[in-house]
């Protein structure tokens, strides 16, 4: 019964970390034994990054992306033209570009090809793309759409045919 | 033993219950913009009507006082837009000859009772090019497939907002195929829009039968094939409103149906 007992806790903690929180980096693995109570995490560095596909994948023609981030809020640009002093500290929200770089920091993430824009603070995308190899950039942009230094992240990705 | 067993028992209630939790909240965060694959077609009894009935609607729906001039449409921000499509203007309220109006969305709203039609096999096409979506206005029946296309030689993406159906939003580069979507519920007024170009709108109406029209370039219509009777027209634009027309529709001569949208106040 023991071994019921321990197989079941193993199950709890996986499902608990395989779930992780909605903007959690993707989990590098998994433990199964944690009868200590853990030190208090650091907080968290501000990023984003992508939830999926994982760097390197090789993926569908058409996928869905996914964003996450930690030590920033993420939310919809409030309506309306913004002066700089309206603009909310540590809130974005997100782009993703194919095929192109991260932009320097303090740069207007232009309202163009390539850029995606998530005005409405989602995070998640379907995206069609040719096959063969690509790269995709998820940046982040305050309520003005200017970029912020350290919070971009490039992958890449092999489409399959 | 049997304080084990309970225990045992409620580790595995606790762990199920854990289990539908974790299901819930990894599945569940934002349901919203999941993926919008075409689902399966809904498993409703087999049509039973044809659209050949020997009645017609013909109209025309005039803007009431002077036309808006047409608005450029701010294509600036991406050199791209302005170069593919040099002094593009809004289709938000296009008004031509005789006043009429076009991309006026007219359909049967009431008066066909329980018939059911086939779903075209054919799809319905809407292409994004110079940096606009062809056609701005257009009409699908539920269950009929709508075939996206990118003719443009740069990323746009179409970004469904709905409210009876299920949201979607997909990215399209140059160069991809075309994609398909399946609208399961009656809904008018659908906008799609990209998140790449602002001004990138298009609205798609579904309803549940093949008597609609889109006004041309003069405001005129023409729907046909209706079985004859007494139907309710509603005339859908997507700043002017909305407004509703009796109509009865005889073998005889067309049913002509006139309407007038003012200026919004």
């Amino acid at each position: 019964m023991k071994i019921v007992s321990a197989v079941m806790l193993g199950l709890c903690t996986v499902i608990a970390a395989a779930c992780g929180g909605a903007d959690s980096p993707p989990a590098s693995g998994t433990t199964a034994s944690a009868p200590k109570p853990a030190p208090a995490p650091p907080p968290p560095a501000n990023r984003v990054f992508f939830v999926s596909p994982a760097n390197g994948a090789t993926i569908k023609p058409m996928s869905t992306i996914e964003f996450g981030s930690s030590g920033v809020t993420v939310a919809a640009v409030p309506p309306g033209e913004l002066k700089p002093e309206q603009v909310r500290a540590n809130t974005i929200h997100y782009h993703i570009a194919v095929d192109s770089d991260c932009l320097p920091a303090g740069t207007a993430i232009p309202k163009a090809d390539p850029w995606v824009h998530f005005g409405d603070g989602k995070k998640v995308i379907e995206m069609s793309l040719v096959p063969g190899a690509h790269r995709l950039t998820v940046q982040a942009g305050d309520d003005m759409h200017r970029t912020i230094a350290g919070l971009c992240e490039t992958i890449n990705v092999t489409v399959a045919k | 033993m049997k304080s084990e067993t309970l225990k045992v028992n409620s580790v595995a209630v606790a762990c199920a219950g854990l289990a539908v939790l974790g299901l819930v909240a990894c599945g569940g965060s934002e349901p919203s913009s999941a993926p919008a694959a075409a689902p399966p077609a809904a498993s409703a009894p087999a049509p039973t009507d044809k659209a050949d009935g020997p009645g017609t609607i013909t109209g025309a729906v005039t803007f009431a006082g002077k036309a808006p001039k047409p608005r450029p449409l701010p294509m600036d921000s991406d050199p791209q837009c302005a170069k593919l499509a040099p002094g593009a203007t809004s289709e938000v309220i296009l008004v031509g000859a005789g006043n009429g109006i076009k991309n006026v969305f007219v359909y049967v709203k009431d008066g066909l009772g329980t018939r059911r039609y086939a779903v075209p096999a054919s799809p319905v096409a809407l292409d994004q090019k110079g940096c606009t979506y062809v056609p701005h206005v257009f009409g699908v029946q539920v269950g009929q497939t709508v075939l996206l296309s990118n003719n443009d030689p740069l990323i746009h993406n179409v970004h469904a907002l709905p409210k009876n159906n299920r949201e979607f939003n997909f990215g399209q580069p140059a160069k991809t195929p075309p994609v398909e979507r399946v609208f399961q519920q009656a809904e008018i007024g659908l906008p799609f829009k990209c998140d790449v170009h602002g001004w990138m709108n298009a609205y798609v109406n579904v309803v549940t039968h093949p008597y609609y029209a889109v006004t041309n370039d003069d405001g005129t219509f023409e729907i046909k094939g209706l079985p004859i009777g007494s139907y309710t027209l509603e005339l859908w634009h997507e700043r002017l409103g909305t407004q509703t027309v009796p109509v009865t529709v005889t073998a005889e001569a067309p049913a002509k149906v006139t309407a007038s949208f003012k200026a919004p106040s």
